[in-house]
């Protein structure tokens, strides 16, 4: 098999940080090779590094036998045939999607008078055949859905011809359904030579696609796992977890409680419907931590979204202890008790330019104030009490929370729920990009909390976290709860059956 | 598609233009002459042409504070170096709005400095070195370029009409079928996915405040001859038309939305009130209103039809 | 945690470091002035300086509050001017408080108008505060025919130009101006307002991420809207300030383009310069108070070495340029 990529030494240190320690491999032309690692393992900076975005320390990287420099991704997809499909779209909202798909080659077209609207149009056409859409290609990029998005960018990708294809966290988005779609054309890819490198978070859909699995830890090659008989998966997940984390065994979840009908309702939701969500009942009692489960998009996210105000109901009514409560607005879902965790952190709960204790007193400030006017040394003073309690790593509370890591951040966005009393959690995916060692702590915390007397409802997505950790799961398809499952030990198969039917 | 639903949504600008002139037209025997459409097309160049500047420049994620200045400073060259040669004060004037235009994008892009910021920082300079170079109005202006660029036949002016057209034909061609303009378009829609399918975003924003600067120059150059001498303060009011344009006509202020038709129809309707107030006996004082309200009262539709349809996509 | 350690103390001296350029900045510029004329660095030119220009530092301190909330108000300059003309035709017979309180009530409409169609109709504040200069604009030209009339209350005037603690001997320190302690004052409350109450919290967290800040259950339309009228209120008082000094609304306002524009813009540069973030979020009233004293300082100069008008305002451009510029390269830097 001939090589298509090797890279030797390969170092990359930013001011303070050494991200790459020298990492060396070889891929073949043929192959799927997936990259895995944990936050901050290196994985984004070598793909980065793999587009030109950013330039190495030192260290090689040879593209068909020969020294690269890969200056920009202009250059990476011209001269070195390498190109990706990142997990942010690249696709510009407002074009449209055939104006999207020249967008690479627009330059071609810097020297010629004018565009023909009608050759980008067919231009387009013929590029999504490729990937098995069909779309009006002259609507704007924004009226996509999310897969058709992910998939007028692979096309746009597959279009340049390149010979190395990476992956960085397509599927993160997608529904299940696309994802093998996806994964059918990544196979075929593969036949026709080309080398790829797949990036996922997602165990599952790496052992099921992956011909080799090469695995970093903090800047260096932790370990390579042969994949190309698709078999002893629970085996190998093992043995990649170990590589990532350097710790045997897997994650430790804290014990099911397993409370059953027999503790107070503390949410109780009536009849729900909206535009996405079709009549929803559900209750959430004291001491549990309920999971939603489903495939990917199938509305758990707007349902948790919906109770806690941040879309709009159509009908139905939301209890919390059993007293009905008018809920318009995120304001007043917080004021009946119910906090809502949103997923995109960055986005949607922190305030990144503002330190830990403006991050983690500010929702439940009122509490606190005397005429509106803040006690600056109680704040301090609670928000210590909860980086204590939370065992959050930061130098002092005057911290920026944008230099903290993953982990501490979501527990900064905890803490600041945590500090306003709620009667229950609403998690969207809570440990999404955060490390294990965190994850270990969150779980934890979930369950201390619950025997404290405050329940979650949480978005799960990790099969493990999924089978582990709530005393009860819900399964959502098309908007609407369709199964639920509240054994201790949770049978893998049928409640993968209950996804689909 | 041109249903009645597209023209409520989208091209409701154009409607305004047709209802204004319409109604004046069927109202008032004035505004049945040409002479008051030459007046409208006079005043409307200046208008149109620093709102094409506005426009691509609010498209690509930006503002630009200075095109009202970079006018004003044109007319100030204008009227100090004609004395001597024509050919000279229009070179000056392309160089120096270049330069500005360069320097801008600079400073948005290598220092990474607010666009609102560095041209407010850069519109102060430009005053400045506008009331030295004219510290009073005045100057002479060359009578043949006069002559050109006002150019009429009777009563109709033909100079300033051609103009319209040409400026309004050329700035929709670049926006939509030149691909500087879609990378206009890719840059101001979403900069970092640009940059990751290759669009050349730094050279790209450059390029967007050298144009705007330069098309403020050539407006300035224009209305040095409508006005017939140099001002240093000439161009100020044209800023904050620019702005009334750009938004009446349809381009949205998070960029990557918009075009050069709507703010064409805009500068039109904005230059056609002071004669449409005159012909209905109100004070042309009245015109500030009348703009103001009309660009809240254009920019809430246009808001609550956005809002509408990204609700519909949620 | 050696690099957390290094971390924090690069995010300390970031802190500082803004506020030493600044003032090294007046440093600088007081020295030279005071190298070619002595006279420059007396306490009561100094003094004398933050007398004339209360009115923009307190303008500028409506604009941090708006300018922090992740906004911008075109529209403090024409409600200031909008004060001094009609506030002007109202005193005309010699009333005081009635003519206040109307235009208290008309900046506090404005503003509230202005917050109400940004928070709740959101239409973005750049269009909405531009369109109501405008619409301010022509109310003014209407109401008074581009001319304008009447005449300070004495007691405004009196209030406008007092000093206190004046030395009775010639030559003696000549008092301090009640109106730029009013200015200090207001800087002190809504400096303590933006760090230790919960409002002035709420209005840095909806500059630095307003969806956050919805999300965590903040009521952001309550609070957009009250920064807005704030800003409204701080401008008339800023407006009266300025009629009791002029005592006649004369010279008017020569503009064209927009009733009080360049005065808002001041304000901006203020603002930025005293190096509060554009984007929202970061910044204070102190910081603002700085950017103020830093460009009048440099306007007094200009002015005492013969540079005038255009020479000042040429300067302002490139203070704001050199200045915001190595704030954006510290940015960057890190």
């Amino acid at each position: 098999m001939e090589e298509t990529i090797r890279i030797e030494s390969l170092q990359k240190t930013f001011p303070g940080v050494n991200v790459l320690k020298g990492i060396s491999f070889g891929l073949s032309a043929g192959r799927i090779y997936a990259l895995m690692g944990e936050n901050g393992a290196g994985k984004s900076t070598l793909i980065k590094i793999l587009m030109g975005i950013y330039q190495p320390n030192s260290g090689n990287i040879f593209i068909a036998g020969n020294p690269a420099r890969i200056r920009n991704p202009i250059n990476a997809r011209t001269e070195y045939k390498i190109d990706a499909v990142f997990q942010e779209h690249s696709l510009i909202p407002q074009l449209s999607v055939a104006e999207n798909v020249a967008l690479v080659e627009l330059k071609d077209y810097y020297k010629k008078s004018f565009l023909s609207h009608r050759k980008l149009k067919k231009n387009a056409r013929e590029v999504l055949k490729q990937v098995n859409l069909d779309i009006d290609v002259s609507r704007p990029a924004a009226d996509l859905t999310e897969g058709e998005k992910s998939l007028v960018e692979l096309g746009k990708v597959i279009s340049g011809n390149p010979n190395i294809i990476i992956f960085d966290e397509m599927t993160a988005s997608l529904e299940s359904s696309l994802v093998d779609e996806l994964f059918g054309i990544i196979r075929r890819l593969r036949d026709e030579g080309k080398t790829i490198i797949f990036i996922s978070h997602r165990l599952e859909e790496v052992l099921k696609l992956a011909d080799e699995i090469l695995v970093l830890k903090d800047g260096n090659l932790s370990g390579v796992i042969n994949n190309e008989k698709k078999e002893d998966f629970l085996e190998k997940r093992k043995t990649i977890i170990q590589y990532m984390t350097g710790i045997a065994g897997g994650l430790q979840f804290p014990a099911k409680r397993g409370i059953g009908t027999r503790s107070d309702v503390v949410l109780s939701v009536r009849g729900m419907a909206s535009k996405h969500l079709k009549t929803t009942d559900l209750v959430v009692r004291k001491g549990e931590i309920v999971g939603l489960a489903g495939l990917r998009g199938q509305g758990q996210s707007k349902l948790l979204r919906t109770i806690a105000g941040i879309l709009n109901k159509n009908e139905g009514t939301i209890s919390i202890d059993g007293k009905e409560i008018v809920i318009n607005s995120v304001y007043d879902a917080m004021k009946a008790g119910i906090y809502y965790i949103s997923d995109r952190r960055d986005e949607e709960e922190l305030w990144s330019s503002h330190n830990v204790t403006f991050n983690m007193t500010l929702p439940s400030l009122n509490q606190r104030t005397h005429f509106g006017i803040i006690n600056t040394k109680m704040e301090n003073k609670s928000a210590q009490s909860m980086v204590d309690k939370l065992n959050v790593e930061t130098p002092n509370l005057e911290k920026v929370v944008r230099y903290l890591s993953g982990g501490n951040r979501q527990k900064v966005v905890l803490s600041k729920y945590l500090m306003a009393e709620p009667k229950i959690l609403l998690l969207d995916q809570p440990t999404v990009g955060v490390d294990i060692g965190a994850k270990v702590q969150i779980y934890n915390l979930l369950r201390s909390l619950a025997d404290e007397g405050i329940p979650t409802l949480a978005l799960l997505t990790d099969r493990e976290e999924i089978l582990q950790l709530p005393d009860r799961l819900l399964v959502m398809r098309e908007g609407a709860i369709v199964n639920e499952c509240s054994e201790e030990v949770v049978d893998e198969e049928s409640l993968l059956q209950s996804y689909y039917e | 598609m041109l249903n009645l639903k597209s023209i409520l949504t989208k091209h409701y600008v154009y409607l305004i233009l047709i209802i204004f002139w319409g109604l004046s037209f069927a109202i008032s025997p004035f505004f049945r002459s040409v002479s008051t459409f030459s007046a409208i097309f006079i005043s409307a160049v200046p208008i149109i042409l620093i709102g094409f500047s506005q426009t691509i420049v609010v498209i690509g994620r930006g503002f630009d504070l200075s095109v009202g200045s970079v006018a004003g400073l044109a007319t100030a060259i204008c009227s100090v170096l004609m004395e001597k040669s024509l050919f000279s004060a229009i070179l000056v004037v392309v160089a120096v709005s270049l330069l500005i235009g360069l320097i801008n994008g600079i400073g948005v892009t290598f220092f990474r400095m607010e666009p609102f910021i560095m041209t407010l920082g850069m519109m102060f300079i430009i005053n400045g070195v506008s009331l030295i170079v004219r510290p009073s109005p005045g100057g002479y202006i060359c009578d043949s370029l006069k002559n050109v660029l006002l150019f009429s036949v009777g009563d109709f002016a033909l100079a300033p009409f051609l103009i319209i057209v040409a400026a309004g034909i050329i700035g929709v061609l670049l926006l939509r079928k030149k691909a500087l303009g879609r990378m206009i378009y890719a840059v101001g829609g979403d900069p970092n996915a640009a940059r990751m399918s290759g669009v050349a975003v730094d050279r790209t924003r450059i390029l967007i405040f050298t144009i705007s600067s330069l098309v403020a120059g050539l407006a300035g150059i224009y209305l040095a001859c409508r006005i017939s001498s140099g001002n240093a303060e000439a161009g100020a009011r044209y800023l904050f038309d620019s702005f009334i344009v750009v938004f009446m006509g349809g381009t949205m202020v998070t960029g990557g939305v918009g075009g050069f038709s709507g703010t064409l129809a805009a500068s039109l309707i904005v230059a056609s009130l002071v004669f449409i107030l005159q012909f209905f006996g109100v004070s042309s004082w009245y015109q500030f209103i009348v703009k103001g309200l009309l660009l809240v009262v254009v920019a809430g539709i246009q808001i609550s039809i956005f809002h509408r349809r990204s609700k519909l996509n949620e | 945690m050696n690099s957390n350690f290094i971390q924090s103390m690069k995010d300390s001296m970031r802190k500082n470091l803004q506020v030493s350029i600044i003032l090294a900045a007046l440093v600088v510029i007081m020295a030279v002035a005071g190298i070619i004329t002595p006279r420059f660095l007396t306490v009561n030119h100094l003094i004398g300086i933050l007398y004339l220009n209360s009115m923009l530092g307190i303008l500028a301190l409506s604009q941090t509050l708006v300018i922090l909330s992740g906004g911008i108000d075109m529209s403090v300059g024409a409600i200031y001017w909008l004060v001094v003309m009609i506030g002007a035709q109202l005193m005309g017979d010699g009333a005081l408080w009635g003519p206040i309180l109307i235009c208290l009530a008309i900046g506090t409409a404005i503003g509230f108008i202005n917050g109400f169609c940004i928070a709740r109709l959101k239409i973005p504040y750049v269009v909405m505060t531009l369109a109501m200069m405008i619409i301010i604009t022509g109310i003014l030209y209407v109401a008074t025919g581009g001319g304008g009339g009447g005449k300070s209350a004495e007691e405004l005037t009196q209030f406008s130009i007092a000093r206190i603690m004046k030395s009775s001997q010639k030559g003696g320190f000549n008092g301090l101006p009640v109106r730029t302690l009013l200015w200090i004052g207001f800087v002190i409350v809504f400096g303590f307002i933006l760090n230790r109450t919960s409002f002035g919290w709420k209005i840095r967290s909806l500059g630095s991420n307003c969806e956050s800040s919805r999300l965590s259950g903040i009521r952001i339309e309550r609070v957009q809207i009250l920064t807005y009228t704030l800003s409204g209120i701080l401008a008339v008082i800023a407006g009266l300030l300025y009629l009791g000094q002029a005592r006649t609304p004369y010279p008017t306002f020569q503009s064209g383009a927009g009733v009080g524009a360049n005065l808002t813009l001041q304000t901006i540069a203020a603002v930025v310069i005293g190096g509060t973030m554009f984007s929202g979020g970061i910044g204070g009233a102190g910081k603002t108070m700085l950017g103020v004293i830093v460009t009048s300082v440099l306007y007094s100069v200009l002015g005492m070495i013969g540079l005038h008008e255009e020479w000042q305002v040429m300067l302002n451009g490139v203070i704001i340029l050199v200045i915001v510029g190595a704030y954006s390269r510290m940015e960057t830097n890190n």
